[in-house]
Parts: C-alpha cells; sequence; structure tokens
C-alpha cells in the first residue's frame, strides 16, 4: 500500500481521486484504492513525512488537497522496488531452474 | 452531498480525522460518481469505510500503560495523543465513560466483598441489603463527581484551556489550574469515590454493631457476630479504618493542593456556577445508609431520608459560609471545600 501510493506520487502531485486513478493503472486494473484505505494510507504516510500537501482548492464546490512525494518518501520507495527486484528475481531464477 | 449509508460510515473514522479529512473525502467520492464508477457507494466501498476508520482509531489510540494511566488517575498522555484526548474529551459520551471508569475500582471491590459474605446481607429488621447499599454508596458518590469541571480539567492538566488552545506555562507567583508537575500525587475521581465508600462502610458497619436495639445477632451474609460478645475492639477498628481513610483523603486532598499552588496573585475570577447538586446525592447516600440502619418502620424510611437528606446541605452551606466569613486573604486555601473545587473541579479557589 505504501509503495503503491508513493509511486502513483512519484512523478507528479496529485490529488486524491487521481491516486486512486493512477493506482489502478499502474496495476492494470487489478488494484483499486478504496477511499477509506487510501486517506489512511495519506494520514499516515503524511505523519512520517514522507508526502507532504502541495497545494488545496476547491473546484465546483469540492475540497481538493494535492500531494507530493519527499525527498525520504522517494529513498523509502526506492528501498521498496529494491527490495521488490531482489524478490522477483530470486523468484524468476527458482522458476528457470524448475524449467 | 454523500448519501447517509456513506455519511455513516465516515463516522468509522475518529471526529479529528474527519475534522481535516471529510471535506476531502466526499470530493473523493464526487469524482468517482462523476466518473461512472458504480462501485463507490457500493457495499464494499462502505466496508472499506468503515475498516479503514477503525484501523485509524487503532492506530492512534494511546498505548495500554498510558491509556489506563489517563483513565484511572488522570495522568497526562504523551503529546502525540493529545488529539486522542481532544476527541475523548469533546466526545459525546465521555462522561458515560467517565462514569464508568471511575466506579470500576470501586465496583471491583465492593464485587469482591459481596462474593466473600454472600448476598444478600441484611443490616438490621430491614430488607436493605449491605451490598444494595454499598453499591448505592459507589455509584451516587461517583456521580458526585461528573459535571463540566471535568473536560476543563482534563484540558488543563494537558495544558489546554477549554477552548482546546496551547496555554503558557504557567509562571511562578501565579495559580496553576493545571498539574503538569511530574511525580505530584494525583487524588483522582475514583479514589475520592471509593474514600467516601469506605468511610460510609466504617461508618455503618460500627453503627450496626453498636446499635442497642439490634437483633442479639448481626448477620453479614454467612458471617454472623453475636451481640453478647465484646465488639469494642471491632468497633475501635472500624472506626480507625474509617478515620484513616477520611484522613488520608484529606491529606492527600491538601497536599495536592500545596502542591499545585504558588499563591501571589490571581487572575480574575472566572465567573462559575456552583454545584450544589455534588452534594445532594453525597447527602442521600448517607442518608440511606443510616435510614437501613434505623429500628424503625418501613413507614418511616422515607420521611427519615427526607430529614436526614435535607440536614446535610444546610449544615454545608454553613460550613461554607463559616470559611467565607473568616478568610482573611488569598491565602487562606486551607479549607476541604478550596481544596475540593481545585482538586476535583480544577477551578480557581474562590
Amino acid at each position: 500500500m505504501t509503495a503503491l501510493v508513493l509511486a502513483a506520487l512519484a512523478d507528479r502531485d496529485r490529488h486524491g481521486y487521481a491516486i486512486i486513478e493512477e493506482v489502478r493503472a499502474m496495476s492494470g486494473g487489478r488494484v483499486s484504492l478504496g477511499t477509506g484505505t487510501l486517506y489512511g494510507a495519506l494520514e499516515r504516510l503524511t505523519e512520517q513525512g514522507w508526502i507532504e500537501v502541495s497545494n488545496e482548492q476547491v473546484v465546483d464546490g469540492r475540497l481538493r488537497r494535492s500531494y507530493r512525494i519527499t525527498g525520504p518518501g522517494r529513498g523509502v520507495l526506492a528501498d521498496e522496488l529494491a527490495h521488490q527486484e531482489r524478490w522477483v528475481s530470486a523468484a524468476r531464477a527458482r522458476l528457470a531452474g524448475a524449467g | 452531498m454523500l448519501p447517509r449509508r456513506a455519511e455513516l460510515a465516515l463516522r468509522a473514522f475518529p471526529k479529528r480525522f474527519r475534522s481535516v479529512r471529510a471535506d476531502e473525502m466526499r470530493g473523493v467520492f464526487a469524482d468517482a460518481a462523476d466518473a461512472g464508477d458504480t462501485r463507490v457507494f457500493g457495499p464494499r466501498a462502505l466496508a472499506d469505510l468503515v475498516v479503514a476508520g477503525w484501523r485509524e482509531r487503532l492506530r492512534t489510540r494511546p498505548p495500554l500503560r498510558s491509556f489506563l494511566a489517563y483513565r484511572l488517575v488522570e495522568r497526562r498522555l504523551p503529546e502525540p495523543y493529545h488529539r486522542w484526548m481532544f476527541d475523548d474529551v469533546g466526545g459525546r459520551w465521555y462522561l458515560c465513560r467517565r462514569l464508568m471508569w471511575s466506579m470500576l475500582p470501586s465496583l471491583t471491590l465492593f464485587g469482591a466483598l459481596a462474593l466473600a459474605f454472600g448476598l444478600p446481607l441484611a443490616i438490621g429488621p430491614f430488607a436493605v441489603g449491605w451490598g444494595a447499599v454499598s453499591l448505592a454508596v459507589v455509584i451516587l458518590s461517583a456521580f458526585v463527581d461528573l459535571g463540566a469541571g471535568h473536560r476543563r480539567r482534563v484540558l488543563s492538566r494537558h495544558g489546554y484551556d477549554p477552548e482546546m488552545r496551547w496555554l503558557p506555562p504557567p509562571t511562578v507567583g501565579s495559580f496553576v489550574p493545571a498539574p503538569p508537575r511530574p511525580g505530584a500525587s494525583p487524588v483522582v475521581p475514583w479514589s475520592a469515590s471509593l474514600g467516601l465508600a469506605l468511610v460510609a462502610a466504617g461508618a455503618a458497619g460500627a453503627t450496626v454493631l453498636w446499635w442497642p436495639s439490634l437483633t442479639p445477632h448481626v448477620r453479614f451474609g454467612t458471617l454472623e457476630i453475636s451481640r453478647s460478645a465484646d465488639h469494642t475492639r471491632t468497633i475501635a477498628i472500624a472506626v480507625a479504618v474509617a478515620a484513616v481513610v477520611a484522613a488520608t483523603l484529606g491529606l492527600a486532598l491538601l497536599g495536592r493542593v500545596r502542591a499545585r499552588f504558588v499563591v501571589d496573585s490571581l487572575p480574575p475570577e472566572a465567573v462559575e456556577r456552583s454545584r450544589p447538586v455534588t452534594f445532594v446525592p453525597a447527602a442521600l447516600v448517607v442518608a440511606m445508609g443510616m435510614a437501613s440502619m434505623l429500628p424503625i418502620t418501613p413507614m418511616v424510611v422515607p420521611a427519615a431520608l427526607v430529614v436526614l437528606a435535607g440536614g446535610a446541605p444546610p449544615l454545608l452551606a454553613l460550613a461554607v459560609w463559616a470559611h467565607r466569613r473568616n478568610r482573611r486573604d488569598q491565602r487562606s486555601l486551607w479549607v476541604v471545600f478550596d481544596a475540593r473545587r481545585v482538586v476535583v473541579d480544577g477551578r480557581e479557589p474562590r
């Protein structure tokens, strides 16, 4: 969850619904974030200093906050991706060995 | 505007969270609905809201040790949990939670005693159970401490004013309503209720043993005491226990006042409503306990209750009047009423 939200914010700032759409697009439609899950994660990541509010505006009477990833957040995402890559490489090697 | 079921699901999140995020989340729901996402208000989405809300509540809750210290001895919570404290103090059911926790130690003690001696525990010639009287003492004495002063005191203890604004640290020479000093012995509601209950129990027990017109055998559940025996020692122990409890509570109250005060100048006194209702339950409890032990017919009991309960407030009023008349300056704080006002209500002394 943490990696998904951080990855959705890695290239540019996004607001809540845009993050949900981005996660869905990144996962090929397999992961659909619920609003409650997303905002629980946003609250936690903001507290940890991994993301921050970049903009706040009211559009059509709706409050929209955009979030940006911070330097520490990028570090966490990079670590997480490296970990995932190691795991994928190990799994691929075992799959090739079995074939 | 969200459908009602979605608004209800949003309430799973703590108030502090909703105050910051709810409008933004409503915007996300509206964006999703505009985009034609039919699942946005479906059962799965609503369940996600509820689960995420409760996960957030659990995540931001104080650790058990801090929580128990906060509830039972009103210790200050660590700063990361002050927002949780705001929700707690400002919550609709705060006084109910408060009452429950303030009664817990007393109920535990009396429950254990009742089980140990066996219920019902008849007193004197009437079927007023000893356990029932004890329970009434505990419950009503716990009510003594309920009131608007609670929220103020808890906020004050954490360094906030009643509007939940941060207060600057107190300076020497000013009245310090908040007790942020570590190590000061707290007098807390449950200990006050427990103390009152124990004093009443001690006095009632002594009276039962001593009252000459009771039956020759006094029965405490399965324990039967013959009046033919010499009860001087038992009475002395009961009175001593009551006196020790009362003295301990009194000393704790005064010690707490002493620890909290540096009185050189007092800020302008806030206009506060007095709480005579505080004393009425206490008077009723004492009256109930006494009436249940008097050798009078059941028909007279209500009248006796009225007389006994009615007698306490004038005495208290007289004590307050005497104190205020004899007070010479602002240092004259060594009176239980002022101590109670400061300790239990968290208000400034009169």
